[in-house]
């Protein structure tokens, strides 16, 4: 296990250092690997997982990978990680919970497989304790008319931090909704890239975060529409209060034969304090012809008229505006809920 | 007792003038009408009564049943016993219109009162039913998504479950079809009594024909231009407000 001093030495990313953005890690992976090398790997623990699903020790060179994801498992030659399958046409009612512990530094990397005409809820939840650190990989593929809900939840204490890449493949009539949450990290960097293959493949993207004092999140995603006929979204959403910072970069590409593709990515930010910073980067590459895409950001205070509103029904302003918090990001649940 | 303004002159906070000293008494148990051409305040008085932080009263007074409102917040006038129905109500992402109600019937209760959660629930889906609501109205985002019509039977849906003591409608019947307007119309009606009091702003007849005026005034230049009854609605409904230019010049 590392020592506290360590992990506050490993050579993050930070949003003026470009060789971060979309794809690079492998210039500070080395440095990063060094620091790491005695850290353990965090293990999930799945809670009576039902028939049909196995959570199995995975190879790493099991893993396929794709452009960072690929170069910081080299960089670090992370150990064997878990691998979670679902079978072919299982149809679970209940979700799935992960959880693991993170202590000191740590690694993780899991690859979830979802079996043709298989529908999953997982829930991947991290506890940090204080001063912890955690560089988490994680793969998702569908397979075939699959459905993957999915939530992740960092739940940060204090002076913790944690860097996760993860990528998702979906296949024909593939349907997957991802919610990631960050709670109380000191830093966290969070980098996922959404690949549709197959005519039908449709994901739902989506991002709620509360940060406060001197907190940080960098949050990084690209989807990548491979194949025509594929619908994406993407909806992030953060508060901030005191000194906090936002860092967002969105990128949808459409590759040249993907054709009627259908794809949205927004990033909005409600800015409680006059000292919080958002760095919104919404990007869109479009190669092909016939396909509907766009962007949006917006970062600024509660809106006046819905306070407004709210006073005007007789709701007191402090809790008008508390109300007008918690929907900001309550919305982005509801979203995940209707997927 | 009633809705008593005097002299009111606002205007857009450090910006122009939009009421220009508006003189209205509306007691308790009347129906007000306000009508009016586009752009002469009617909406802005609507506004400034409520406490629009957008507007700045600069002069005069506004009373409801002798409670000075323009001391107040727009929260504390609501409280008060005042409603404004918007012409354009906005739409709230993730507060659903059960939870929202239920936060400003909660806000009127004593501190530390609970409202009845059970008899809350069953006189919510009662109104929702006499208004033609779908249930399933409860639980979504309020205003979100809605089309025009459903937003102002929202809104009446609101005055019913709060039971204000002045009630302004601005330009209800805005997108409303005939049949949403007849069930609207009969709501608010079946609100009339001889403690409350109604102010409706509207452009056309149609309204007034459902909700019939006590009192029908002609907004103009902000201010009240001319003050009658029933007749005054057919009159404009004729010959439209050129009436007021031929008086200007």
């Amino acid at each position: 296990m590392m020592h506290t001093h360590d992990t506050n030495a490993v050579p993050l990313p930070d949003r003026l250092n470009e060789d971060w953005r979309f794809g690079r890690p492998h210039v500070h992976a080395r440095e990063l690997a060094e620091i790491l090398e005695h850290a353990q790997a965090a293990e999930l623990r799945g809670v009576d997982l039902p028939s049909g699903v196995q959570l199995t020790p995975c190879a790493a060179e099991a893993l396929p990978s794709i452009g960072s994801e690929a170069l910081m498992r080299q960089a670090l030659q992370i150990g064997p990680g878990q691998c979670l399958r679902i079978a072919d046409g299982s149809q679970l009612r209940e979700a799935i919970s992960l959880h693991s512990e993170v202590h000191g530094g740590q690694v993780q990397q899991l690859r979830v497989i979802v079996g043709a005409g298989a529908r999953l809820h997982l829930i991947e939840e991290h506890e940090y304790s204080e001063e912890s650190m955690l560089v988490c990989l994680r793969r998702y593929e569908l397979m075939p008319g699959a459905t993957l809900r999915l939530e992740q939840r960092e739940l940060g204490s204090g002076n913790t931090r944690a860097f996760c890449i993860s990528s998702c493949i979906c296949a024909e009539n593939a349907r997957f909704c991802s919610l990631s949450t960050h709670q109380d990290l000191a830093w966290a960097r969070h980098e996922c890239t959404l690949e549709l293959t197959a005519p039908g493949a449709e994901a739902l993207l989506l991002s709620a975060n509360r940060l406060r004092s001197e907190q940080c999140l960098d949050m990084r995603n690209r989807q990548l529409h491979s194949s025509p006929g594929c619908k994406s979204r993407l909806l992030c959403k953060n508060t901030l209060t005191d000194r906090a910072t936002a860092i967002f970069g969105g990128n949808i590409r459409v590759q040249p034969h993907a054709h009627d593709t259908d794809a949205y990515l927004s990033n909005l930010n409600l800015q409680l304090s006059p000292h919080a910073t958002v760095h919104s980067l919404p990007m869109l590459e479009i190669l092909a012809d016939r396909v509907r895409c766009s962007h949006g950001s917006a970062t600024a205070p509660v809106d006046a008229e819905q306070l407004f509103y709210l006073q005007s029904r007789g709701i007191p302003l402090a809790e008008a505006r508390r109300t007008l918090e918690e929907a900001f990001l309550a919305d982005v649940r509801l979203h995940f809920e209707q997927f | 007792m009633s809705l008593v303004i005097k002299n009111l002159h606002a205007c857009v906070r450090g910006g122009q003038e939009i009421l220009c000293g508006v003189d209205l008494d509306v007691p308790t148990g009347e129906v007000h009408a306000i009508m009016g051409p586009n752009g002469s305040g009617k909406s802005t008085l609507s506004k400034v009564l409520c406490g629009h932080p957008d507007y700045e009263v600069t002069a005069g007074s506004v009373e409801l049943n002798g409670q000075d409102l323009l001391a107040m917040p727009p929260d504390a006038r609501s409280r008060a016993g005042l409603f404004l129905a918007f012409q354009y109500p906005v739409e709230v992402p993730g507060v659903s219109n059960a939870n929202f109600l239920r936060a400003a019937l909660k806000a009127r209760l004593p501190e530390g009162e609970e409202l009845d959660a059970v008899a809350y629930y069953k006189r919510l889906r009662k109104v929702m039913n006499e208004l033609g609501m779908d249930p399933k109205f409860s639980s979504r985002a309020v205003n979100e998504g809605f089309s025009g019509g459903e937003k102002k039977r929202n809104e009446v849906l609101q005055m019913l479950m709060l039971e204000p003591l002045c009630a302004i409608l601005d330009e209800t019947d805005s997108g409303l079809d005939v049949d949403a307007l007849r069930i609207v119309s009969q709501g608010v009606n079946a609100m009339r009594s001889s403690f409350r009091s109604f102010l409706v702003i509207t452009h056309y007849k149609r309204l007034l024909d459902y909700i019939v005026p006590d009192v029908v005034h002609v907004f103009h230049q902000g201010r009240i231009e001319r003050t009658g009854g029933r007749d005054l609605v057919d009159y404009i409904e004729e010959h439209g407000f050129d009436f007021l230019k031929k008086e200007d010049a």
